[in-house]
């Protein structure tokens, strides 16, 4: 069943198995094409199995999806492809976040623009805590390195 | 070439499934 394949889904991308993962994502979709979990799921498999020319065609192709406000996974795309410019338009739509500050961080240093990655990862750095607080700090530090 | 992360991959996941399952 449907609910089935999500349970195993849900259990692989915890176990960040997405190569796995996808091929029950495409059984769903084969079931029902306009579900959005499933549809969602299909670009996060995408993107961690980096597809992103993939992904960013079925987020802009898909009738269900080109609907839906996917700005950082777009972004993220846009990014992965080096369209850095495109990238910061896609993120200026998108609601303020750690999450988009985090990307338009990573954009300004593909940019060479250090300052202005090591400024927000300094703002990033005293306001967050997650599971990437050693990883940031090592990014601040390569922007800071970089800058001097 | 100083180690840079790339953090924004993490933040990329799967919808809450928890109605699906
Ligand atoms: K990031």
């Amino acid at each position: 069943t449907v609910e089935q394949l999500f349970t195993q889904i849900r259990k692989l991308g915890q176990d960040g198995l997405h190569h796995k993962a996808l091929p029950l994502v495409i059984e769903v979709l084969k079931k029902n094409p306009k579900d959005l979990d499933a549809l969602k799921c299909k670009i996060v498999c995408l993107l961690k199995l980096d597809k992103c020319k993939e992904a960013y065609h079925t987020m802009t192709t898909d009738k269900e999806l080109s609907k839906l406000p996917m700005w950082h996974e777009r972004a993220y795309c846009l990014y992965r492809q080096n369209k850095l410019e495109e990238a910061i338009t896609e993120l200026n739509n998108a609601e303020p976040s750690p999450k988009v500050d985090e990307l338009l961080a990573q954009i300004y240093y593909k940019l060479e623009n250090y300052e202005e990655a090591a400024s927000i990862y300094k703002t990033l750095v005293k306001n967050t805590m997650d599971s990437y607080t050693n990883e940031r700090e090592t990014n601040l530090a390569a922007a800071l390195a970089s800058s001097s | 070439k100083p180690t840079f992360f790339d953090i924004s991959l993490n933040h990329i996941e799967f919808p809450d499934l928890g109605e699906r399952v």
